[in-house]
């Protein structure tokens, strides 16, 4: 590889104008400035006084020669860096790797692929390009030109490659010389491709540049599995970002892949507000789709509905219960109150029944219906809940009275909080030591009322319980929303339970959707989000069956805006393996670029603007610019 | 022919221009000066005055003695009914301007000529043009007729009899021979006035670096490869030049004014006039 080479070196020849060009501009120096000048009798007699020897200016002869030598070197064709070539005689087979594991590092893929081009140009070879991955065909014979235009347009897909089908194509072409970029992971056919190749192969792979990452979300939470191809000598510093809507960037989670460890698993703590705001995570570095995860709706904001009922809307303990609820609840979302009927109207995730609120029968069954087909119902205890406990919309039995825990009848001191059981889905909130609780409703003990338990008691009576219900969730909040029955209202275990709670609404249980999906919105190669095109090869899938990412299905979201689910690539490719075997006829070669460069194009454009600058000085020296134009 | 009438469309042309500046130049100076301010003979009234021994009867006015106990006497405004002859030079080296923003000493010239020819006009004076066969002319608006003559002008040598009571004014650069002025100042017995106009450039020779000089009536060339080498002697031989030219004027009796074309037309005017007032 030499530092620099000339293509034409010939041309070098016409270096010897230079001096020529230099005694000419010696002896004819340029036309000075010329002034029609009233004052001239005045002049006549002073010429003596004045220096004779008229001459160009030494650094006009100086940029003139520089202008000519640059062209003349423009001419040579000179090239930094010139690379060895492609061995072999015909044309020449690019076979790319572009399934989903190429799009790391992809621009360094193209830069090498694109610095091979002009070589082959010059031998004046044809290029005929094999890309791996479905649905891109073999292309060519083409010029290396149309080449370099060509691969600019190629792009690593959201599925892996096909080596069979590839083989199969492979096949049917001859060529002199064949290289195989690959991307580092191996297929079972690859083998075979490799040998299937014609003519003499060189395969690139390095693994500095071959570095495929698989990020797997689990479904439930914001943890995850990294994977990638090869450990590594050192601790890798790396990070995830978490990005909202259009993409911004809302957060970033520093993290690092130890030595020797070929994953990795990621624990994100993010604060609930911003975890409903996250559309997808992924690494910034390398880009590629199967290092993104989109995140499901469960993440999503979700708004909430209090019932309210019309005869007593406006009673001081129904003001009392909302204005709790609403401070808890306000930077979690939008809060509607409203009757029963009207809130089913709404797109609501949770609704929350205060005591308060009388519901005639007919609303009460709206309510279980909403549940049935969903719904989360967060219910607080009261006195009208304590004077009729056989309602039927509960999550657990309820005992008759009310249990007191002050005032002349009873004995026992105000009870407080206990441990969250661990089950529960409030666990991991801090319970206050000051908080206490003087009433509330008793569950009827069950044998399910224990799982059922969300929150409870000191003495282990249950605070909070909930259950399923059809699709949906019952939630009972043993004591009152306001301060009537407990303190609870003015804890921070309130906002923080109401609010998971709300967070949990939309996802309570395993949720499948049952009917065919249609693509909502779908990754590209680098794990950017793209709407489906419209007429496109893709289909609708079918969440009950195995999702396969494929030009008809990439990875993305499927549904529509009110039921979609999540299918990341991730978590749908096989195990990734590193390409080890490799044919002894095939020469190696790492992604490194050899630096080769045309110097002609800078050459000319530093030409021209000396010419300009040329022109300029030539005009100053006629005076253009300056003062002292006489008029004709 | 079709020449003849391109340069009469031309002059139509300049003419109003030329007299519009020249109106603009004058106006904003009348608007401070008007009359003679002094008793004289004219037709305007002056004052009243109790009447002195040796006034003339005819002088009495009978209408104020009447209203008065002693007699009155009218006193007129002093007119005097002079003749100034105007000239600027025509040759070729007046057609010069240094800069885009300047005018040309030519154009400098026939707009103080005019103006100056309408404010004595406007005092009652005759104003005639030296060289050409126009009669002096005397009513307020022949300052028209004066700009359509004015292209014609080229030598100062008068066809028609300058008198002994006129004025004569000559606009040049004086870059020719000096004889001729001094033949023709001698020759007639008048007060007068040179006014040198130059262009800045003529003073300094701002020019820098090589320069071809050429005459600006085609007489010769020169090639200097360092213009600035020359601009301080250029600059003594041009003071030396003007002193020659204010030598001959006061020698003379005449007056001498030297006027730049980068000051303003209006300041000209001024100095142009208080030199003609002061005697």
């Amino acid at each position: 590889m030499a530092p620099l080479a000339f293509l034409n070196p010939w041309a070098l020849g016409a270096l010897a104008v230079v001096p020529v060009l230099w005694w000419l501009m010696r002896v004819a120096p340029p036309r000075p400035r010329t002034v029609r000048f009233p004052g001239f009798f005045l002049l006549k007699d002073l010429e003596a006084r004045a220096s004779t020897a008229a001459r160009t200016p030494w650094w006009l002869m100086l940029l003139r020669s520089v202008i000519v030598t640059l062209l003349v070197l423009a001419l040579a064709e000179p090239v930094r860096h010139i690379g060895e070539g492609v061995p072999g005689r015909g044309a020449v087979l690019l076979v790319v790797d572009n399934g989903w594991s190429a799009a790391a590092n992809w621009e360094r893929r193209v830069a090498k692929i694109r610095e091979m081009l002009p070589g082959i140009g010059r031998e004046n070879r044809a290029v005929v390009f094999l890309p791996t991955a479905p649905p891109d065909k073999a292309a060519g014979p083409m010029d290396a030109e149309e080449a370099a235009r060509w691969i600019a347009r190629l792009e690593p897909r959201p599925w892996p490659a096909d080596h069979a089908k590839a083989r199969e194509e492979a096949q049917k072409i001859s060529a002199g010389h064949s290289v195989f970029f690959s991307d580092g992971t191996a297929q079972a056919d690859t083998a075979k491709l490799l040998e299937a190749l014609p003519g003499g192969l060189t395969v690139v792979h390095d693994a500095k540049v071959n570095t495929p990452y698989v990020l797997k979300k689990n479904p439930r939470t914001l943890s995850f599995t990294l994977e990638r191809l090869r450990a590594e000598a050192h601790d890798r510093q790396m990070s995830l970002v978490a990005f909202g809507a259009e993409s911004a960037a809302a957060d970033e989670l520093k993290f690092t892949f130890p030595a020797g460890k070929r994953e990795v698993n990621i624990d994100w703590d993010m604060p609930a507000d911003m975890r409903s705001r996250i559309e997808r995570v992924a690494l910034p570095d390398p880009k590629m789709a199967s290092a993104a995860a989109l995140t499901d709706s469960r993440w999503r904001r979700r708004p909430v509905g209090i019932v309210s009922d019309p005869a007593n809307r406006e009673s001081k303990s129904f003001l009392s219960e909302v204005y709790y609820l609403r401070r808890a609840l306000e930077d979690g979302g939008q809060v509607a109150v409203d009757g029963a009927e009207a809130l089913m109207k709404k797109p609501l995730s949770a609704i929350i029944w205060p005591d308060s609120a009388a519901l005639p029968e007919a609303e009460q069954a709206l309510l279980a219906e909403w549940v049935e087909q969903g719904g989360f119902l967060i219910r607080f205890a009261g006195p009208a809940l304590a004077a009729n406990p056989d309602d039927d919309l509960l999550p657990v039995a309820l005992r008759h009275g009310q249990r007191s825990l002050e005032g002349a009848m009873t004995w026992e001191k105000p009870v407080k909080l206990g441990a969250v059981p661990e089950g529960s889905p409030l666990f991991g909130l801090d319970v206050p030591k000051d908080v206490t609780v003087t009433r509330q409703v008793l569950a009827e003990p069950a044998p399910e009322s224990f799982e059922r338990t969300w929150l409870q008691l000191e003495d282990g009576t249950p605070l909070a319980t909930g259950a399923s219900r059809g699709k949906g969730v019952v939630a009972l909040i043993h004591t009152t929303a306001g301060p009537g029955w407990s303190d609870f209202c003015y804890s921070g275990l309130y906002v923080e339970a109401l609010q998971r709670m709300v967070s949990l609404s939309a996802g309570i249980g395993d949720y499948k959707a049952e009917s065919v999906l249609p693509p909502l919105m779908l990754m590209d190669g680098f794990g950017r989000l793209r709407a489906p095109e419209e007429k496109g090869r893709e289909r609708p899938v079918d969440p009950r069956a195995d999702f396969i990412p494929s030009p008809e299905t990439p990875p993305g979201l499927y549904g529509d805006r009110r039921e979609f689910q999540v299918f990341n690539l991730g978590d749908h490719v096989p195990p990734m393996a590193a390409l080890e075997k490799i044919p002894a006829r095939a020469e190696e070669q790492g992604y490194d670029l050899s630096g080769e460069k045309a110097l002609k194009p800078d050459l000319l454009r530093l030409a021209l603007v000396l010419l300009l600058l040329d022109t300029l000085a030539t005009l100053a020296l006629r005076g253009v610019f300056a003062m002292g134009r006489g008029r004709a | 022919m079709s020449d003849t009438l391109h340069s009469a469309a031309e002059l139509a042309g300049r003419l109003p221009a030329l007299l519009l500046e020249a109106e603009r130049v004058a106006h904003g100076f009348m608007r401070g000066v008007h009359g003679r301010r002094r008793v004289g003979q004219g037709e305007a009234f002056w004052q009243f005055r109790p009447y002195a021994p040796g006034d003339a009867r005819r002088d009495i006015d009978w209408k104020q003695t009447a209203r008065r106990d002693a007699p009155f006497v009218r006193e007129m405004e002093w007119e005097a009914a002079q003749t100034l002859w105007l000239w600027r030079d025509a040759s070729a080296s007046m057609d010069f301007s240094s800069a885009k923003n300047l005018s040309t000493k030519k154009e400098t010239a026939e707009v103080l000529l005019l103006a100056l020819a309408m404010l004595a006009l406007d005092g009652g004076e005759q104003v005639g043009l030296l060289g050409t066969d126009l009669a002096p002319q005397a009513h307020h608006a022949a300052a028209a007729r004066l700009a359509e003559f004015l292209p014609a002008q080229e030598t100062f040598r008068s066809t028609r009899p300058i008198a002994a009571r006129s004025q004569v004014v000559l606009f040049s650069d004086f870059f020719f021979p000096l004889e001729e002025v001094s033949k023709f100042i001698s020759s007639h017995h008048v007060s007068g006035l040179l006014v040198q106009l130059c262009d800045p450039a003529e003073r300094n020779l701002p020019y820098t670096g090589r320069v071809r000089f050429e005459d600006a009536e085609g007489d010769g060339h020169l090639t200097l490869p360092k213009a600035e080498e020359v601009r301080a002697a250029y600059a003594e031989k041009f003071l030396a030049h003007q002193r020659a030219v204010e030598g001959m004027a006061r020698a003379n009796g005449w007056k001498f004014l030297d006027f730049s074309t980068d000051v303003s037309r209006e300041t000209l005017l001024a100095a142009l006039y208080g030199a003609l007032a002061e005697g």
